[in-house]
This record gives C-alpha cells, structure tokens and sequence, in this order.
C-alpha cells in the first residue's frame, strides 16, 4: 500500500499523537487543561494547536503541492513565538512529525515513506519564515503603537515632517 | 563506520518537556517583553510615595529598603485588619480549581502560575508563613513559605501579570476576587517603591497637570478646537465647545486617551458633535481633563487622591452633574468606590437629562453618568436622527470591557446604541462576551509598549472569539467603550486578526447623526469615503 493511503487511514491517530507531542512541551496542568477542555473559545490555543495540525497532515497526504500550509503553520506558531519558548523550543513539534508518522505508518505496509521525510524538511523551512514574521510583526506592532499613542500631538504640535510629493522629490 | 543517528534518535535527545518543578521553587525569569519597566524616580517623588530610587527589573539588586521585610508584613497586617474582603479571601480558598482555567493570561500564556488560584497562593504563602499558627510551625506543609528577595520578585512579576479583570470571580463559588488579591498585592509592592513606569507616569502627571500625559491647558483646549476643524471638514458643522465655563449645567469628562490617541480621537468627534446637535450646556475642564484613574492601580488613597479633581473642578464651576467619557476603570471606581470616598459637591445634583427628562436614580449617590447611558436614552426617545447606512461598510462587533460590564453590570446600553446607529452587528461568542467577556488583555495600567509580549498572550482569548466573527460573519470593526480598549485592541488586532479595525461607540454615533445645517457628507470621521461615495472623494482628491 502507498504511505499516503496508510496516512490517511491513520491521520485521526497521527493528529492526537502529536497534539499530545505538543501539548508535552507546556506544564503538566497546563498540559492537561488544553487537553480536556474542547471548547475552543475557552481553549483557544488547544484549539489552534488542533486545527492547525489538521491542516498540516492534510496538506502532507495531499503530497504537499500547494502554498496553502502557511496558514495552518501560522496558526500554531503565531502562538509560540509569543509564549515562553525559545525558537528552536517553538518550532521542535514540526520534527516530531517524521517520527510519528514513521512509527504509526511503518507498523502497516508503506511504500514510498521516506517522502515523508522530504516533505517535514520542506515545512520546516517554511515554519522559520513563519516564525520570523510573527516575532516581526510583535516588533512592527510595538513602533506602531509608540507612534499612535504621540501622532496626534506631534502633528498639532506642528513638528511632524510630513512627506508630500514634493518633499520626496527634494530627498532624491 | 561513524553511525549516523537517525531523526527519530536525534530528537530523543532534544528534550523540551518542562522539569518537574514544585512550584513555590521555581524562580523568576525577567525576559524582555514579559515585564513592565521599573517607574523612574521622579514619578513617585512627585506624589510623595517611599523610596523612589533609581532600580532595574533585571539586576539582580532591587536596592529594597533594608527592613523591606518588616515592611512588608507590617503592611499585610494592616490589609487584613482593613480590608475583610482580603482577610476573608486569604482565608476560605479551597483549591477546587474552578478558577484555574479562567484567566486570560493562564490559556494564553499556559503559565500555571497565571492560575488565579496560584496567583493568590503566591501572597497567601506568605500570609500563611507569619499570620496563621500552621504556617508558623509546619511552614511548607501547610503551604507557607518565607518572604524572601526572590518571593517578592515572584509576587512582583505576577501581580502585574493581572489585569484585575475579575473574570475568575465569576466562577469561585465563594465570590473569591481574585483582582481584590492583586489590587492589595499591588499595594503591597508600592510600599516598597518598585512600582512600574507606566503607572507612575500617568499617576504623577495626573496629579500634577490633570491627564495622564501631562497635556497642559492650552494644549489639551488646542487639540479639541483642532478636532472642531475637522469635524466641519466633514460635515461642513462646527461645534463650538466651551473651556471651565462657570455655570453650564454639564461637566463633561473623559480619558485624555479619547483627545491624543487615535483611534479614540475618532470617539472624542462623536462627542462634540453630538453635544453640539443637542445644543447641550456643557463644558470641558482643562483642569479636570483626564477620566482614567491610574491611581487605582497604585493604592486605594492614590485613586480617590487623583479622583478628587473632577468633583473640585464640578464644583469650582458650579454645574449641576457630571457626564463622563467612553472608559472603562473609570466607572468601575464610579460604580465600586467614589461613593465610599467622596460626598459629591453640594451644587451636584441627581442627574436628570434635559432633552429626554431622565431622571438617573442609580446615578444618585456620585452624581455621574456614562455617556453611553446618556445616548440610548436619548435614542429610545426619538431624540436623534440616525443613518445608520452610513456605517453600512463596517460589519462591527462589541467587546465588553472588563469595567464596565463585569464591574458594573452595563450590557445592553452599548449593544443598543450599536443597533441603532449600524446596520450590520454580530455578537461573539456568548462564552466570551458580557459578564464573561475575555479582557484585552492590557488592562490595568499594564498597556506599555515594552510588555508587548505579554500582552499578546494575554489578550489571545479575546482575539480568537474575534477572529470566530471575522471568519463567519466578515465583522471588521471592533467597537468598545473603553479609552484602553481603543489604544490596546488596536495592536492585538494587528498582531491576531490583521483585517479587523478598532472604534469607541460614538465615533459611530458621529458617523450616523444627522445633523442640523450638515453638507452632504462623503467621508466618515476617519476621511474614509462613505458606502456609495467612493466616486465622489476621488474627485475631491
Ligand atoms: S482578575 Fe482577571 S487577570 Fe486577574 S487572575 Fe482573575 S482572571 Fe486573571
Ligand atoms: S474557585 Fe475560589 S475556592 Fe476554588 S480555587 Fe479558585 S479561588 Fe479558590
């Protein structure tokens, strides 16, 4: 049988297996608490984690052909860039992806699986765009705000250097 | 042959499953982003509060008092000879957990100690250890520790990992306020001068100059004509409000965040304009110009101290009552404490409206009304023209603020006006919503720019129910009615939800009102052409 018909037999299997991998990584009480609680609005971050490793083993069975990975990376590591993980702590769960469908699919027959291993690779590299775009959004967001909280006072008082046409033109 | 691991073995080796650690000995990391700054000296100088020093959060020297200690406890003592809500609340906790997974900053963050019943055992460790005879002789088995230089970092990390929202009180079975705990740990913390910058800052300024960033008079009057201006930009009206004007029959006051910081100043030009619709006599103090209360995140003395202003300058100018801005805290300590403070001057009298006739009884013992109040009255009487069309490119949703709705019980009003002045309105989830709404996670004098990783875990909650509403309903404007909310909603949205904006209630208001005399409106408040007139502000431009 090909890898992905034994994935796709098994993808409620991989998902908890590695929700659980996951959810490994935060204190025992935590941990429990974004297991059992189902509610998604009480339980935001167990509830991204879910849907985003739903689309992430989607997107592996369908051979990875599409771009339409990044949101569902987004989704889970929009969450850990914030929280108390260092990068290579935040984004450790994409590996573990190699292992678990290695051992969930090599108990049965499984042709080609080593495909697998590609594929990870390739949501790896893409998991450290996402990473860096969430920690430079945080930053962006941080000089945003400075420059709201003070915009309307500077502009009254006159010392806001605003660029007209004009003035492009003479910075060239 | 060198064996090459394989992945799988490779990984075994990572491990980054967190150390089982009993909690009371896991220290304090101070990572940027996770704490707020220590205040500067001449903030707490400037209100006479102990021990202003030159400190920083990460050093490992807080340069504390020598006898901070007795301090300390000296200052717990005196809390639970004051206050028996905290003496109760130190007291009858019985760990049933129903608390635990109902703060923000706990599912956000998944910091254990974000509990609100961890948050309460840090300080009541401490109680344990020097008020209860158990904690005396059996220390850490009976839950007791000691207060030492690394406690006190822990305490001073995770009171100010509490917006005081009040959330978890909801579901204690006991009423336990978790917010009361923080509110007095805070107190705690100032006695020994290590308050933060961006509550001492607005404290002081307060207190000196009237509004939180220290806007002298001429400025603050400067900035509202210069609002007028652009009010009569879009609907060719001009309102003309008056400065300390003796014997009008209003006082009106708000956050100065609703006068410096978009997008509250959008708000601020639904007020003027509508005031002047009613041809209201009211007035603005340039004096009394700041709504917001930092002083209650500091002490109980220092919010009733920097509350005083706005009933001096009522009576200073002899108005009848008092109505005052979109904020959040601001009525909590209406509603909660000024009436336990201060008696209203004798010129204040029961707020009565004089276009609809209200008479507000619940206002009768602080003589003040919110203004949302004050709008859905006058919208059930028929007393405002409306478009709500002109709102039509916005699909709006509401958050309740903490203060507001779970510190005062107003629900409906907002919702009401909302109906009323918008054609397309969505609720969240009624699990994050109203009396269990999810604060922004700001709140509390917490809404500094270098805490900004803090707070995007602590408002993750708040932004996912709107991310629900974005998705299936389209909604792209959150409306609020809190001068915080406006500032701090705004980058969790930028950070959570990029497609969704954030507004006060009245700059809706503003957008909607028909007013007397009005062009033929193209733009909204934000120079953004209306629904059906794209083409026409082309031409304009
Ligand atoms: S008051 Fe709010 S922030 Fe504080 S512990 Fe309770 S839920 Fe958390
Ligand atoms: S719900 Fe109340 S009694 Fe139960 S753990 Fe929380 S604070 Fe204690």
């Amino acid at each position: 049988m090909r890898w992905v018909d034994t994935l796709e037999r098994n993808k409620q299997k991989v998902i908890e297996t590695w929700f659980q991998k996951i959810i490994e990584t935060y204190p025992e009480e935590t941990a429990k608490f974004l297991k059992a609680q189902k509610n998604p609005f009480l339980n935001p971050v167990g509830g991204a984690i879910r849907e985003g490793l739903e689309g992430i083993v989607n997107w592996i069975i369908s051979g990875g052909k599409s771009e339409e990975v990044i949101p569902f990376l987004d989704r889970i590591i929009r969450i850990r860039a914030i929280q108390e993980f260092k990068p290579s702590e935040a984004l450790q769960f994409i590996i573990e992806l190699k292992v678990i469908i290695r051992n969930i699919c090599s108990q049965e027959s499984s042709v080609g699986l080593e495909a697998v291993d590609a594929l990870v690779d390739k949501l790896l590299m893409e998991s450290f765009d996402v990473f860096s775009k969430c920690r430079e959004d945080l930053y962006e967001i941080r000089v945003q705000e400075i420059k709201d909280k003070t915009f309307r006072l500077l502009q009254r008082a006159g010392v806001l250097y605003e660029i007209s046409p004009e003035s492009e033109q003479r910075d060239r | 042959m060198a064996s090459v691991p394989k992945p799988n073995e490779l990984v075994k080796t990572i491990n980054h499953t967190p150390p089982e650690t009993w909690w009371m000995d896991k220290k304090v990391e101070f990572r940027p982003g996770t704490f707020c700054n220590a205040s500067r000296p001449q903030y707490l100088e400037a209100v006479g509060l102990p021990f202003a020093r030159e400190w920083r959060v990460t050093e490992d020297d807080w340069k504390l008092p020598s006898n901070w200690k007795e301090i300390y406890i000296n200052g717990i003592k005196e809390r639970l000879e004051r206050f028996r809500t905290f003496k109760v609340f130190m007291d009858i906790c019985v760990r049933c957990g129903a608390c635990a997974d109902k703060c923000h900053f706990f599912i956000g963050s998944g910091d254990p100690k974000n509990m609100p019943v961890l948050r309460a055992e840090l300080l009541r460790s401490i109680y344990r250890r020097y008020f209860t005879t158990s904690g005396k002789l059996l220390g850490r088995t009976a839950g007791a520790r000691d207060l030492t230089e690394e406690t006190f970092k822990e305490l001073w990390y995770y009171f100010f990992q509490c917006t005081e929202c009040r959330r978890c009180s909801l579901f204690c079975p006991y009423g336990i306020d978790t917010a009361e705990i923080t509110i007095i740990g805070r107190e705690l913390i100032n006695l020994l001068g290590c308050n933060i910058d961006w509550i001492m800052g607005p404290v002081s300024n307060c207190y000196r100059v009237g509004n939180h960033l220290g806007i002298q008079p001429h400025a603050f009057r400067d900035m509202i004509e210069f609002f007028c201006d652009e009010i009569e930009g879009v609907t060719g009206v001009r309102p003309e409000p008056s400065f300390n004007r003796k014997g009008a029959e209003i006082l009106f006051v708000t956050p100065s965040g609703d006068v410096f910081a978009d997008p509250g100043t959008y708000t601020c030009m639904g007020y003027l304009m509508l005031f002047h619709e009613l041809g209201l006599d009211y007035t603005w103090s340039t004096y009394a110009s700041e709504g917001g209360n930092f002083g209650f995140f500091t002490s109980h003395e220092m919010a009733k101290r920097l509350h005083y202003k706005i009933y001096a300058e009522a009576e200073r100018l002899g108005v009848k009552f008092i109505i005052g801005g979109e904020c959040g805290h601001m009525w909590r300590l209406l509603h909660q404490y000024l009436a336990t403070w201060w008696k209203p001057p004798k010129n204040l009298e029961v707020p009565v409206s004089p276009i609809t006739g209200t008479r507000f009884e619940h206002a009768k013992s602080t003589k003040i009304i919110h203004i949302v109040e004050f709008t859905a009255d006058l919208i059930k009487h028929g007393k405002l023209k409306l478009d709500p069309s002109r709102n039509d490119n916005l699909i709006v949703t509401f958050h309740d603020s903490c203060n507001v709705s779970r510190g005062m019980g107003m629900f409906e009003e907002p919702r009401y006006v909302l109906k009323n002045v918008c054609n397309n309105f969505y609720d969240m989830p009624p699990e994050t919503i109203r009396e269990q709404t999810f604060c922004c996670g700001s709140g509390s004098g917490l809404n500094t720019d270098e805490y900004m990783e803090m707070r995007m875990r602590g408002g993750m909650p708040r932004a996912n129910a709107v991310r629900h509403v974005n998705e299936k309903y389209g909604v792209n404007m959150l409306a609020c009615i809190c001068a915080i909310d406006r500032a701090v909603l705004t980058p969790l949205m930028r950070y959570w939800v990029p497609d969704v904006q954030v507004c006060g209630l009245h700059e809706l208001v503003g957008n909607a009102l028909i007013m007397t005399g009005e062009q033929t409106r193209t733009t909204n408040l934000r120079g953004e052409p209306l629904p059906g007139m794209e083409e026409e502000t082309d031409e304009d431009l």
